[in-house]
C-alpha cells in the first residue's frame, strides 16, 4: 500500500489569479479545492513575477494564469546529440518536489508555481494539431513540471487520459516522481496513455529528490496503474554517479521487474546528470549539502556539464545489461546522447533523430 | 593647532542632542568626500549601522546604500557584510585589490585554519584573481570528496613537496593545479596522461600535432601539420603512415 507520506498533496501558501482566467472553469475548480487559502486577483501575471518574485521566493505560492504562447512545443533537444522528437505540453511551470538537480531552478524565472487555466485554448490547439497532422505524436506534460504532483488539485491527468483515448496518431505520457494516481484508475484509457515514473537509487531519492515519493511508493503506484491496464514507462534520468550506484540501480531494476510485467513496460529511458555550466553555481548555493556536483562533470559537445564519457558509457551499458537480463524486448533508449555513446553503450545507434522517433512511435502505435 | 602651524581651522558645531547615528552618517560622508570607502571600511560601516545603531537591513538598503553611492541593491549588503572580520592579511589583500570580493566572501566562510593555509598557498603561488577562484573551487570540492579539510589538503606532503621545490611560482601553480585536477577528475586526468604517454612514445616530429577531442567527449581526433615544401609534405605523410603502422592510431582510438 502506498504510504501516507506518498499520498500527501500540494497545498499553496497563497493563490494569485490572473484576471483573464479568474472566471474560467479551471481556475474556479482549483480555487474551490483551497477554500481557506488567501487569494488575490491580479491584472497581469508578468507584472507580478517582477514585483513579487523576491517576496514569495521562500514559499510555494500558486499562480493561476493564461498560457500566452503555444501549449504544445517540440522538445528543443540539444546540439550534436540524438533527440527522440517528443512534444511537451506545457500545462504548468514549476514543481513542489524540490529535487536538487532539477533544471527548472535554472530555467524558470518565477518562484511561483504556475498552472495555466485557459484549457479551452489547449484542447483547441491539441485538437487542431492532431486533426491536421499525419505524423505520430508522443506528448508529455512532465517537462516544465511533474505530471502527477498537482493531480489532486487539477485532475488534468485524468482529463488528458480521456481526451487521448480515441486519438489514433498520438499518445499522452504522464511522467512523475509522485504517486497521485487515484483519478486515473477506472478510466476508459484505451491504452493511449503511458504512465511513467522517474526512477533513481533509493539512496539518491532520499538525499537528492526533496519531497518526491519513495521508490517503493512509485513502484506500488506503477503496479496499481498496471492493474488498471495502462502501459508504463520508466525514466532513469538523471542517473547519478555515487558510491554504490551499481548495487543501487541494479536493485531498482530488480524491483521493477518483480512488480511490473515486461509486456506492460513501453520504454525505459536512461540519461546521466547534465546541466548548463551556469547552473553549477546555483546548485552549490541552493543545495550546499548535495554532492551531485562533485561528480566528474566536464563540458560536453553542447557546452552542458556531463559526466566524463566513459563514466556515462559504463552506467548505460550496465543498466542495459541488467534490464536485458529480464527482458529482450523492452525498448531502452538514451536521452540526449551522441551516436557514439549509443554505439558504445548498447552496441547499436539510431542513424538519426527521425529513426529514434520512429522506433519509439512503434512502441505505442496502434 | 600648534603642531599644524595654523591659527584657525573650520569646525562643525554639533548640538549635544544630535542623534549619534546622524553624527556617524556625517563622519562617513566626510570621509567619503576625500576618498571612496574601500570594501573593509564599507563593511565596518554596515556592521556599525546594524549592531551599534540597530538599523534594519531594509532601511540600510533603502536609505544608507544610496547615500554611500551603491544604489538600493540588497546584494551589496550581502556581499560586503562581514568583510571587516577577515584576518589582517586578507583585509590588506582585498584593499589592495589582490583578491576579488567573491574570493574574500568565500574565505570568510571557511574555518580559521583553512583561511591560514589558503593564505600560505596564495602567498607562495601568487595566482591571479581567476586562478584564485579556480583553486578555491577545486580545494573545496576535493576536500569534500576526500573528507579532509582544506587545511589538511594544503598541508599534505604532495602539495608541500611542490611548494618547497625549486620552481618558479607559475610552475608551482601549474603543478598544484594539476594535482588538484587529478584528485577532482581522476578518470579524466588518467585519460589525459595516457594520451600524453602514447604521443610521447610515438616521438612525433615537431611539425606534426595530434589533438584529442575536447574532454574526450567527441569521437574525432585531429591532426595538424606545417610544411613549406613538397619534401616537407612528403615527410609528414611518411610520419603519419608510421603512426598507423606502429599501432599509435589504434592506441589513440581506444582512449579513453
Amino acid at each position: 500500500m502506498i504510504s501516507s507520506t506518498g499520498r500527501k498533496s500540494f497545498s499553496p501558501a497563497k493563490i494569485f489569479i490572473e484576471e483573464s482566467v479568474s472566471r474560467s472553469a479551471w481556475a474556479t475548480r482549483i480555487m474551490a479545492k483551497f477554500p481557506q487559502i488567501e487569494k488575490e486577483v491580479i491584472a497581469d501575471a508578468n507584472a507580478l513575477l517582477i514585483e513579487d518574485a523576491a517576496r514569495h521566493s521562500d514559499e510555494k505560492s500558486l499562480l493561476l494564469a493564461r498560457q500566452r504562447g503555444p501549449f504544445l512545443r517540440l522538445c528543443p533537444g540539444t546540439q550534436k546529440h540524438l533527440c527522440c522528437l517528443y512534444y511537451n505540453l506545457d500545462v504548468a511551470a514549476g514543481c513542489d518536489l524540490e529535487c536538487s538537480y532539477c533544471i527548472l531552478q535554472g530555467y524558470l524565472t518565477s518562484p511561483l508555481i504556475t498552472i495555466y487555466c485557459n484549457m479551452d485554448d489547449m484542447y483547441g490547439e491539441l485538437g487542431k494539431r492532431l486533426a491536421r497532422s499525419r505524423s505520430f505524436h508522443r506528448i508529455g506534460t512532465g517537462e516544465l513540471s511533474d505530471s502527477l504532483t498537482f493531480e489532486p488539485v487539477t485532475e488534468l491527468g485524468a482529463e488528458l487520459v480521456v481526451f487521448f483515448a480515441d486519438k489514433k496518431n498520438a499518445i499522452i505520457e504522464l511522467k512523475s516522481k509522485n504517486v497521485h494516481i487515484e483519478s486515473l484508475l477506472g478510466l476508459a484509457h484505451n491504452r493511449r496513455s503511458v504512465i511513467s515514473w522517474s526512477m533513481n537509487t533509493e539512496a539518491m531519492q532520499a538525499c537528492e529528490e526533496g519531497f518526491a515519493a519513495t521508490i517503493e511508493d512509485r513502484l506500488l503506484a506503477a503496479a496499481e496503474v498496471q492493474r488498471a491496464g495502462y502501459r508504463i514507462g520508466f525514466h532513469f534520468d538523471p542517473m547519478l554517479d555515487h558510491p554504490g550506484w551499481q548495487e543501487g540501480y541494479r536493485d531498482v531494476v530488480d524491483k521493477i521487474f518483480r512488480r511490473i510485467r515486461p509486456e506492460n513496460i513501453v520504454w525505459i529511458s536512461l540519461g546521466a546528470l547534465r546541466y548548463p555550466a551556469a547552473f553549477d553555481t546555483m546548485l552549490r548555493t541552493r543545495h550546499p549539502r548535495s554532492k551531485i556536483y562533485l561528480g566528474e562533470l566536464l563540458p560536453g559537445m553542447d557546452g552542458k556539464l556531463r559526466y566524463f564519457k566513459p563514466i556515462r558509457i559504463e552506467m548505460f551499458r550496465k543498466m542495459h545489461d541488467w534490464i536485458r537480463s529480464y527482458s529482450r524486448d523492452v525498448f531502452i533508449y538514451l536521452c540526449m546522447e551522441s551516436r557514439d555513446v549509443w554505439q558504445k553503450s548498447f552496441g547499436w545507434a539510431p542513424r538519426s533523430n527521425a529513426e529514434l522517433k520512429r522506433l519509439l512511435d512503434d512502441q505505442v502505435r496502434e | 593647532m600648534v603642531a599644524l602651524q595654523t591659527a584657525t581651522c573650520q569646525a562643525f558645531v554639533i548640538e549635544e542632542e544630535e542623534p549619534r547615528v546622524d553624527l556617524f552618517g556625517m563622519a562617513v560622508l566626510e570621509n567619503q568626500s576625500t576618498k571612496p570607502l574601500n570594501p573593509i571600511e564599507l563593511s565596518t560601516v554596515l556592521h556599525k549601522l546594524q549592531t551599534e545603531f540597530m538599523i534594519d537591513e531594509n532601511e540600510i538598503v533603502q536609505s544608507w546604500l544610496p547615500m554611500l553611492g551603491y544604489g538600493r541593491n540588497p546584494r551589496v549588503l550581502q556581499l560586503y557584510s562581514g568583510l571587516h572580520e577577515l584576518a589582517p592579511e586578507w583585509r590588506e589583500a582585498l584593499t589592495a585589490e589582490q583578491i576579488s570580493l567573491e574570493t574574500a566572501k568565500e574565505i570568510l566562510n571557511r574555518p580559521e585554519q583553512d583561511q591560514i593555509e589558503i593564505w600560505r598557498l596564495f602567498a607562495a603561488l601568487r595566482p591571479g584573481k581567476n586562478r584564485q577562484r579556480e583553486f578555491l573551487t577545486l580545494l573545496a570540492d576535493v576536500s569534500r570528496t576526500e573528507e579532509m579539510t582544506i587545511a589538511q589538503l594544503i598541508d599534505s606532503t604532495s602539495v608541500q613537496d611542490i611548494l618547497n621545490a625549486r620552481l618558479t611560482p607559475p610552475q608551482k601553480t601549474e603543478r598544484v593545479k594539476q594535482w588538484l585536477w587529478e584528485k577532482r577528475y581522476p578518470r579524466y586526468a588518467a585519460a589525459q596522461a595516457s594520451f600524453a604517454d602514447i604521443l610521447h612514445a610515438a616521438r612525433l616530429p615537431g611539425y606534426l600535432h595530434i589533438q584529442a577531442p575536447l574532454y574526450f567527449e567527441g569521437d574525432c581526433y585531429s591532426v595538424s601539420f606545417a610544411f613549406s615544401s613538397e619534401r616537407d609534405y612528403e615527410k609528414t605523410i611518411t610520419a603519419l603512415k608510421k603512426l598507423l603502422n606502429d599501432g599509435v592510431v589504434e592506441d589513440l582510438l581506444k582512449l579513453p
